[in-house]
């Protein structure tokens, strides 16, 4: 009785999703029968024969970047291996159909069906798309998660996304980013007065606050501008994927942690028909394998960044070293101040900022016995051993 | 081309796992054809009818335990659904088919084909199996997930597994844990003599170095031992489940951070031979289900610890703490010394010590420009 009640309800849905005919192998065996063509005759398109779903993922990531590049392709392949193929998703780096910061375009327009980026980038289309990625002052990567998946964020993500017809489930992260390459030590906030410094987002007006002349470029252009001496310091992700470029060669001190990037999150952005059209598994795949991926890159990070900074320090005599307490305390003060203006753009944006700002209190008050007091208390002990 | 190529392969996975019929509604239109029975006339047992797979899934926790028995049952459910129900997994709460601390024996003799609990409660059939969980003095959570995933604790954990038909997954994390609740006011390391604590595992031999008697007890006797002065102090997990178990009622000064749990993961544990037969989808089903649990678990804490630490403060007047400095201090020195002796027991405990010892120091040495110096300017 069971297993009939549950073969009506299968075949429902397959009628209702013609798209989909799992198990492609056995239609061979009575291909007549079905439609949909044979192997060798596909009657369909060529993203819909078989019953295998096709997705394009685009990113705004080079192919095999480290971090968002790697996260996309883990979780494209995660979707796809779940799915038993059933859902296959194609990862496409930067430029390759659309350029990084069009992704939100062409997922919206159904250009691709997915895409994988971070957020913030589309800070033009809402104000208060940052507090889903990051803005200064703000979450740690697990702080992050916890807000979106238990206290309230996902669902106010949703609400933003709607009026665009997307979706968004949180997909990586790259933890804590460091502070930025300096060429000249910065010993008080005299120091950041006319300091033109590479900074995206809601980080560049704290750094304009703070007398300094913030710039935005790709990451491709920040060497030959620090070289150039275009700007003096910048701003990229942390140890590892700033190893990698290279930046030690024209900036001499890195200062860190950063203020303005407290743990970077990264997205699957899916076209709302797209997503909705799809059956429950599949649907239960996607958000079971961002959820896999949401603090999956912050681990990443971390197994990376340790050795990395040794690498920049012993390898490169590079300087690490905090930022100055006042100019800490600077920063993070103006950077309540810049964030706390979001509030007043709308309605919306004023729920967001509240229920972001209530977590985010909260969390702080528990840190002191959380991670955050062990680490301290950990850091001070073995100081001693 | 590329169809056909895909159209083979896919045949082929599907030749290698017979008990596996995905499309069973499409199968019912060419049923004659197919092995198996038809939906009215079933051939084969109950467990593998239809292509159905069901598994059982036993676990060390009480029914709907938040965070841990919730978390146990989001993989479950979320296995069910994400295979279409191909592969269906049932959950038993600690005690209703095997005892919570005979999940290991059960899981590796085949009873059940999975569990959902702590490594560290496996100390007894090998010293070094709570480095997978925790161990005192050792990493956070997000750390300890680095470890595992990309610093090589996965391979070692497998390698050790493997003697006992056994593969463990990371399935969830509580966090870094509370130190404990106090019935006195703990001022100085000569405070903890004396001490009657219930800890479990390596922190129960720190406390005893430090001049304490360490107990164990299950989480259902804690209350009644705090009540009737057969203990002093207990530690359990953090505010979130603490705030359920009612500790405030008995004991009014809480400590934190813990020394000896800072970041615990869960296991999500499979039968070996078992997991290697499920066609490679359900495989990577399964495998997926508990990493996004893993991290799921993880958010469910951050958020439901901070919002019952700040009701047991405003609601139950509960005094909230960080221990003294120089008790600190002698907590960390002990568990050193306390963990690097596990190294002595044998080649395997060894190499086990040394990768993780290893990848602590490297990111101790990041955590003043990470997460923790962000969190020290920030608040």
């Amino acid at each position: 009785m069971k297993g009939k009640k549950k073969l009506f309800k299968r075949r429902q849905i397959l009628v209702g999703a013609t798209v989909i005919t799992a198990a492609a192998g056995l239609l061979a065996s009575c291909k007549e029968q079905v439609d949909g063509g044979t192997p060798d005759k596909p009657a369909k398109s060529a993203s819909i024969s078989k019953g295998i779903i096709q997705w394009k993922m685009v990113t705004c990531w080079p192919r095999d970047f480290p971090g968002g590049g790697t996260q996309s392709q883990k979780l494209a392949k995660r979707i796809t291996e779940s799915s038993g193929g059933k859902l296959e998703i194609k990862n496409f780096a930067a430029n390759e159909i659309v350029p990084a910061f069009e992704v939100f375009d062409a997922v919206r327009e159904g250009t691709a069906e997915c895409g994988h980026a971070a957020p913030y980038y589309w800070i033009s289309k809402h104000k208060a798309i940052p507090f889903f990625c990051t803005v200064p002052g703000g979450m740690t990567a697990m702080e992050k998660a916890a807000w979106i998946i238990f206290g309230g964020g996902q669902e106010l993500w949703d609400e933003v996304y709607a009026e665009f017809g997307v979706k968004s489930f949180l997909a990586g992260n790259t933890g804590v980013q460091m502070g930025g390459w300096f060429q000249k030590e910065i010993n008080s906030m005299e120091d950041f007065q006319g300091i033109k410094m590479r900074m995206p987002g809601l980080g560049a007006e704290v750094v304009n606050r703070m007398g300094g002349t913030a710039v935005n470029m790709p990451a491709g252009e920040i060497m030959p501008a620090l070289q150039s001496g275009v700007i003096d310091a910048a701003e990229w992700v942390g140890p590892w994927n700033d190893l990698a470029l290279g930046f030690y060669k024209v900036a001499k001190y890195y200062y860190g942690p950063g203020f303005h990037e407290g743990g970077t999150a990264n997205e699957l952005i899916m076209n709302n028909n797209s997503f909705n059209s799809l059956p429950d598994d599949l649907k239960s795949i996607i958000k079971d394998a961002c959820h896999a991926s949401a603090l999956e890159g912050p681990s990443e990070y971390f197994a990376n960044s340790g050795y990395s900074l040794d690498i920049l320090k012993q390898k490169h005599n590079v300087d690490v070293r905090p930022f100055p307490r006042d100019v800490l305390n600077n920063m993070f003060k103006i950077s309540k101040e810049v964030v706390e203006e979001t509030a007043n753009l709308g309605p919306l944006h004023e729920k967001i900022y509240s229920s972001w700002n209530n977590f985010l209190n909260q969390s702080m008050r528990y840190q002191k016995y959380g991670d955050f007091g062990y680490m301290r208390d950990r850091a001070e002990a073995y100081e001693k051993l | 081309m590329k169809n056909k190529k895909k159209l083979f392969k896919r045949r082929q996975i599907l030749i290698g796992a017979t008990a596996l019929t995905a499309a069973t509604g499409l199968l019912a239109s060419c049923k004659e054809q197919v092995d198996g029975g038809t939906p009215d006339k079933p051939e084969k047992s109950a467990s593998i009818s239809k292509g159905i797979i069901h598994w059982k899934m036993v676990t060390t926790w009480p029914k709907n335990f938040p965070g841990l028995g919730t978390g146990a049952q989001r993989i479950a459910d979320s296995i069910t659904t994400m295979s279409d129900e191909q592969l269906t997994v049932k959950l038993y709460a600690g005690g209703e088919l095997v005892p919570p601390f005979e999940c290991f024996d059960a899981v590796s003799q085949g009873t059940a084909q999975m569990s959902h609990g702590a490594s560290y409660y496996w100390i007894n059939k090998n010293r070094s199996t709570p480095f997978f969980a925790t161990v005192p003095g050792g990493l956070t959570a997000q750390e300890h997930d680095a470890w595992i995933h990309y610093g090589g604790g996965q391979e070692l954990w497998d390698e050790l597994y493997a003697n006992y038909n056994l593969k463990g997954f990371l399935g969830g994390n509580s966090g870094v844990q509370m130190g404990g609740w106090f019935k006195k006011e703990i001022k100085s390391l000569e405070d903890f003599k004396g001490l009657k604590m219930r800890m479990p595992g390596l922190g129960a031999e720190v406390i005893n170095r430090m001049g304490a008697t360490a107990i164990a007890l299950p989480g259902g006797e804690i209350m009644p031992a705090l009540e009737s002065g057969a203990i002093d102090a207990t530690e359990w997990v953090g505010p979130y489940n603490d705030l359920a178990f009612g500790f405030y009622q008995a004991a009014k000064y809480y400590y934190g951070p813990g020394f000896h749990e800072p970041g615990t993961h869960t296991e999500f544990m499979v039968n070996k031979e078992e997991y290697e037969k499920l066609p490679k989808n359900l495989q990577k089903i399964v495998e997926h289900a508990s990493v996004s649990e893993n991290n799921r678990m993880l958010a469910e804490f951050t958020y439901g610890n901070s919002a019952a630490q700040r009701k047991l403060i405003n609601e139950y007047d509960v005094k909230i703490n960080n221990f003294p400095k120089e008790i600190y201090d002698k907590m960390f020195k002990i568990s050193e010394e306390v963990v690097a002796e596990t190294a002595n027991e044998g080649d395997i405990n060894k190499r086990i010590y040394n990768s993780w010892l290893k990848f602590k120091n490297d990111v101790r040495e990041r955590a003043p420009f990470a997460e923790q110096g962000y969190m020290e300017r920030r608040g």
